[in-house]
């Protein structure tokens, strides 16, 4: 290898371990195994296995262990077979108890999203929205500086529930009144293509808007700059609604740059969850994530804030679940405009989810 | 048993923890970027980095000296022994193969993507192979230290690097066709 490669190569590490600040408390940790290895040691030494299979359970939280049958999210419809048991979650480190670290954690949702996502997995999100209304965006673009800006913006019906899903670029968002009624639905397709230092962006989609009884067909070329790897500094979890953003990646990357720390378990629809609080706020946001000990993926990430616009705390639940791509379920991803439900045409229509 | 700062045992040398603890933070970065060098991501790197401080722990007793440089020999060593997430590296070569078949583009974005390949490529190769490349291309050990560090012979070292090497080209080659063109770019 060339001195320029041996150079590149040295670079592709510097840039692979740029955020690379120990986390707090890793010595604590550290210090904390160790002791409760040496006290297990001594017990067992002493023939007392018993208590020591005791103490080392204390380090054991319930459930890193998949446990076959599991259901995937009680309280809905389970997935097709295969769906439920995520060959990520398969290997040897998962199916043998092990002390859960936040790092452990981290990984193992990191990887499941992985699996997911190269098995092309649906992904479903039911949203609901607390003091923040759900909607689709209009993208608002203006010359700048001899190129063009985009401005996005919420557009349309809001909605304080929503369904979304995803599926390799394709997204469908359809927001619901408390009752469950539809108040707008709508999808797009999203194709990126570099393009030099830029990315073009081609959104296309259809709409329809319950409340005014309109439906539109949209369609959207946009360039951008492109963005670098995300780095740790930046990263963050992604709210939970529907988005153009590969919501698994940006995920993985919050997840792999350590940013969250257990917080024990709870029970969600059946499901012992570990939950997973952010380490990190963001502006005034903070997330919480709850992960299905069995297939290691998201069942439920939250984002709290206070906005100061806002009349009082605002929260965003998004409850998670992926299915195979079979031809009902990737059926879950077109909309049916209504009969009687009139065509407008007009730039800038609402999409689903524009996140530049 | 290794003593730990539960006050047990002979006052032999400074309590583990602060020393651990004052080692953190002054190589702590450095450390936790080889375990990421060394597993591909920082998660894996920071059970990587616990799990050799578990076992200096367990070894604190007969250590002498710079407690650094057991830590990276432990780390480096466990790394190079496959560790226990050595499934982990498999699974992230769809990856790579993804990125690479899209080829080089033409504009400076591409250096960065050579570098990111690069990183990714690294990362599927054999733990021992992998290990000799951080220590002898980031860390710049010479053959002999990197073979000492490794408790193995000059000959295993230089074998290892040029199989990682040549590994890393044929990865690489969508951007090492270009390389005169990255090479401009990227200075």
């Amino acid at each position: 290898m060339s001195d320029t490669e041996t150079d590149l190569l040295r670079a592709s590490i510097d840039r692979l371990t740029q955020d690379g600040r120990p986390p707090a408390g890793l010595a604590g940790r550290a210090f904390r195994r160790h002791r409760q290895r040496t006290i297990a040691v001594r017990a067992a030494a002493a023939g007392t296995a018993v208590i020591a299979a005791g103490v080392l359970a204390t380090a054991v939280l319930p459930g890193a262990a998949p446990q076959p049958g599991q259901p995937w999210q009680p309280g809905r419809p389970a997935p097709a077979a295969g769906t439920a048991r995520n060959p990520a979650a398969q290997t040897p480190a998962a199916q043998t108890p092990a002390a859960l670290t936040a790092a452990y954690v981290s990984g193992q949702t990191e990887r499941a999203l992985a699996a997911a996502q190269r098995a092309n997995l649906v992904e479903e999100v039911h949203t609901v929205g607390q003091n923040y209304p759900l909607g689709l965006t209009q993208v608002l673009s203006f010359p700048v500086d001899g190129g063009t800006g985009h401005l996005v913006k919420q557009a349309g019906s809001t909605a304080a529930q929503e369904n979304t899903w995803s599926y390799r670029g394709q997204l469908r968002e359809q927001g619901l009144d408390p009752a469950g009624k539809p108040l707008f639905d709508a999808t797009s397709t999203t194709a990126r293509s570099p393009a030099g230092s830029r990315t073009v962006m081609n959104v296309s989609g259809t709409g329809a808007d319950y409340r005014s009884r309109t439906w539109w067909r949209s369609s959207l070329r946009l360039s951008l700059p492109a963005t670098g790897q995300a780095t740790c500094a930046s990263a963050f979890l992604p709210p939970p609604v529907g988005t153009t953003l590969d919501w698994a990646a940006a995920i993985r990357t919050a997840l792999s740059c350590g940013h969250f720390q257990l917080a024990g378990h709870e029970q969600l629809g059946g499901v012992d969850a570990i939950k997973l609080v952010s380490t990190k706020v963001n502006g005034p946001y903070t997330a919480t994530a709850w992960v299905d000990p069995s297939t290691y993926l998201p069942v439920r990430v939250t984002w709290n804030w206070l906005d100061p616009r806002a009349q009082g705390p605002g929260t965003l639940t998004g409850d998670f679940r992926w299915v195979q791509p079979t031809q009902a379920n990737l059926g879950a991803l077109r909309v049916t405009v209504p009969d009687g439900f009139k065509q407008v045409q007009a730039g800038g229509l609402p999409v689903p989810g524009i996140n530049l | 048993m290794g003593r730990d700062d539960d006050g047990t045992g002979p006052p032999a040398r400074r309590p583990a923890r602060d020393e651990v603890e004052r080692l953190l933070a002054e190589r702590g970065e450095h450390l936790m970027r080889a375990a990421i060098a060394l597993t591909g991501s920082r998660s894996d790197g920071e059970d990587l980095l616990q799990a050799a401080l578990e076992r200096l722990l367990r070894r604190w007793d007969q250590i002498e000296g710079d407690a650094e440089g057991y830590l990276r020999r432990i780390l480096y060593n466990m790394a190079a022994d496959g560790w226990r997430r050595r499934g982990a590296w498999l699974r992230k070569l769809p990856l790579v193969h993804a990125s690479s078949s899209q080829g080089p583009g033409t504009d400076a974005v591409d250096a960065v993507d050579l570098r990111d390949a690069l990183g990714r490529a690294l990362a599927q190769l054999p733990p021992r192979q992998r290990a000799v490349l951080v220590l002898r291309y980031w860390e710049e050990l010479s053959q002999a230290e990197t073979a000492e560090l490794l408790g193995c012979a000059e000959g295993t070292v230089k074998s290892a690097a040029a199989r990682g090497l040549q590994r890393l080209r044929e990865l690489t080659v969508p951007w090492h066709d270009h390389r005169p063109q990255l090479t401009e770019k990227s200075s």
